[in-house]
């Protein structure tokens, strides 16, 4: 589905353009031997009450817990166990398996090594796409012989006009770049060197432009990435 | 020892272990923990959509079913293609070897990149001859599948002046979008008197 970002060119000039991003999907579907087609379903297998982490601190032991489990089937919720799930919510429980009301959250935050170097409060990123102040090309800019070793681009957007104002606008934007046989990073903030974030709550992602023009048409990608190529095994 | 893939270019076959490369491998990462009001650490469950119902961590399964809603064995289920005609399975890449075939930056640029793998050598010699393959900013496309399956996914090889790297996932097909309009729109002088500007009948 396609969504609205708000995009400023080199030129300074802004719009809201559309960004729609791609998924695959398979081709395979399974049958069953009587040529079937079959179907993927979440199914509850127990409750939190059935759960191990409940049934080992009602039991205390494990080889108590083994003898409960073989003379009452704890395990098993005879009118929930077998049900479709079809949706569920995040809840903190706490030691008494009950929900919390209050929760502090606190991040650990670890280094390749596995120390602890930080202990924060989370902040959850807020999207910045669709702001009043429109996204912007840094000038920076990676040739592309340079930039495919560089970055690990684990998403892209494909950026598309809504009328023939935005043509031309993106057309423009594309074009600058196929000539420069460069990606140019964009961004959030005054320079467009911030990392970009699509929803609340989502992460944080160092964007790239890409334009390709081919005859009257332009392709314009916007590469996301939060991972450098770097060797983890020298590191 | 880890495991060798032997991968093929041209006539030449070079032996390498793949390990796969993250973000935690990199940066470090982080956890989250949730404390209750009396600094205890809380677990955290699943409430489901009737609102009472809550399901611990490896409470809910994936299950396949047929159309009566058993549950089938995985073990007896035929792949079919779109068309019904029967998937056949592709090998993993240690199982047999993997031919590169040159590609484009524009090719690997195209690849949403799903997982990457760092390659190490046990001989050295093997890495500078496959460095060799590499100049010029060549990169190389293949299937991959770790482990044997019908649909492989995309992957690319690349290097980056010290270390190979492979990135799998899809390869996107974006298309060129032109405007529509056919021929621009030529606004000719005419010639009105401000009589015709009848503002009455507005």
């Amino acid at each position: 589905m396609a969504k609205f970002i708000h995009i400023s060119d080199t030129k300074g000039r802004d719009a809201n353009v559309l960004f729609t991003g791609f998924s695959k999907k398979s081709k395979i579907k399974y049958f069953t031997p009587n040529d079937e087609e079959v179907q993927t379903l979440r199914v509850l297998k127990t409750t939190l009450n059935g759960s191990y982490e409940k049934l080992i601190k009602q039991c205390g032991s494990e080889p108590e817990l083994a003898k409960l489990l073989i003379s009452q089937d704890p395990e098993i919720d005879f009118f929930q166990t077998g049900l479709f799930v079809n949706g569920s919510t995040k809840v903190f429980v706490n030691s008494d398996f009950q929900p919390c009301i209050t929760v502090n959250l606190k991040e650990l935050v670890y280094d390749v090594q596995g120390l602890l170097k930080e202990e924060r409060t989370p902040k959850e990123m807020q999207g910045n796409i669709l702001e009043e102040v429109a996204i912007k090309p840094s000038g920076k800019l990676f040739p592309k012989s340079e930039v495919y070793a560089k970055f690990v681009f684990s998403k892209k957007y494909q950026l598309s006009h809504v009328n023939g104002l935005t043509f031309d606008f993106l057309y423009q934007l594309s074009k600058e770049l196929d000539e420069k046989k460069s990606l140019m990073l964009i961004g959030s903030g005054e320079k467009g060197v911030g990392p970009l974030v699509f929803q609340n709550g989502g992460k944080a992602y160092r964007a790239f432009l890409e334009g390709r023009i081919k005859e009257n048409g332009y392709i314009l990608i916007l590469h996301l990435s939060n991972l450098e190529l770097k060797s983890a095994i020298t590191q | 020892m880890a495991r060798l893939v032997k991968f093929n270019i041209g006539t030449e076959s070079f032996d390498a272990a793949i390990n796969k490369l993250d973000r935690d491998k990199v940066y470090g990462w982080i956890e989250t923990v949730a404390t209750d009001s009396a600094g205890n650490t809380c677990l955290t469950a699943s409430l489901l959509n009737d609102g009472r119902t809550m399901v611990g961590s490896g409470g809910i399964a994936q299950k396949t079913l047929d159309s009566n809603n058993v549950e089938v064995d995985k073990s007896t289920l035929v792949a079919k293609l779109p068309d019904m005609s029967l998937a056949v399975l592709q090998p993993s890449i240690y199982e047999q070897p993997v031919t590169l075939i040159l590609a484009s930056i524009e090719d690997l640029l195209d690849l949403d990149v799903t997982a990457v793998y760092e390659l190490t050598f046990d001989d050295l010699e093997i890495k500078s001859k496959m460095q060799s393959k590499f100049l010029g900013n060549a990169v190389y496309s293949f299937p991959f599948n770790y482990r044997s399956d019908y649909e492989a996914a995309d992957a690319f090889m690349l290097f980056n002046g010290s270390v190979f790297f492979i990135l799998t996932g899809n390869k996107n097909q974006f298309k060129f979008l032109t405007n529509e309009i056919s021929e621009p729109i030529v606004v000719e002088e005419t010639e009105v008197s401000e009589e015709e500007l009848d503002f009455g009948m507005l």
